[in-house]
């Protein structure tokens, strides 16, 4: 029996299966990430250290510049992350008992989706928090680190 | 003659203009094998120049990774920001 199991290729598939307890902590930081991304053009979303931290200014600096390259970007750099994040909680949805199959295209996507919610972990508690594994976000963020870690792997091996 | 002569003077312009460049910057977040990915995946950076940058990142605490237009390394930034890398951009001569 396998606990923690790594993604696997298997049959030119990558592949994982998820407890229920993971694959419902994997939606509810993903569904709040899909929520702050949408809401970051909003003046309040400016100040938020998750927006803050995914989003950061181009042109430290050079006030203009960045502002041009925010117009031009940031909308749909938010997208891609919102979706990015609810094409994960999708994936895990559609899950056969659990088990996650991604072409590479979508392993791609989970990979950066993984980072995103762990920066995202680290940018709301404080990296400090999240290196202490003590934590009940010390623990996630432990976690996600490895499954990230392991899905990286596999992607780099091809 | 005046058209030929704007035409070369655009393409000096071109030619001369101060190019800018990406910097990766660390953040204790990022894993080490994903920043080396982006740069093989993303660039096609071979495998050992990959590394080089990413490990000039985790020791320096930035590295230039590519060079080229301001909109080319815009581009480039804005794929960075897409992959939750701390990416800025900077005139060379900055």
């Amino acid at each position: 029996m396998r606990i923690l199991g790594e993604f696997q290729r298997t049959d030119g598939a990558i592949e994982r299966r998820f407890t229920g307890a993971e694959r419902k902590m994997i939606r509810n930081l993903a569904t709040g990430l899909a929520d702050v991304m949408a809401t970051a053009d909003d003046p309040d979303g400016f100040d938020d250290p998750v927006v803050q931290r995914l989003l950061p200014d181009a042109v430290p600096g050079d006030e203009e510049a960045s502002a041009e390259f925010r117009a031009a970007t940031r909308e749909r750099l938010a997208e891609a992350k919102a979706a990015g994040a609810q094409r994960v909680v999708a994936d895990l949805e559609a899950a056969p008992g659990g088990v996650v199959r991604l072409d590479d295209e979508q392993a791609v996507v989970w990979a950066k989706a993984l980072g995103d919610l762990r920066i995202a972990l680290a940018a709301r508690v404080g990296i400090d928090n999240v290196q202490k594994a003590t934590s009940p976000q010390g623990l996630m963020y432990a976690w996600l680190t490895w499954l990230q870690g392991s899905l990286v792997e596999v992607l780099d091996a091809a | 003659m005046t058209d030929v002569l704007e035409d070369l003077r655009l393409d000096e312009q071109l030619v001369l203009g101060k190019p800018w460049t990406l910097i990766v910057w660390d953040d204790p977040v990022n894993l080490m094998n994903y920043v080396t990915w982006v740069f093989t995946s993303y660039f096609g950076f071979p495998k050992p120049k990959a590394e080089r940058l990413m490990m000039q990142v985790h020791t320096e605490g930035r590295a230039a990774v590519k060079t080229g237009t301001r909109e080319e390394i815009e581009r480039h930034v804005e794929a960075m920001h897409g992959y939750g890398l701390q990416a800025t951009m900077e005139r060379v001569d900055a």
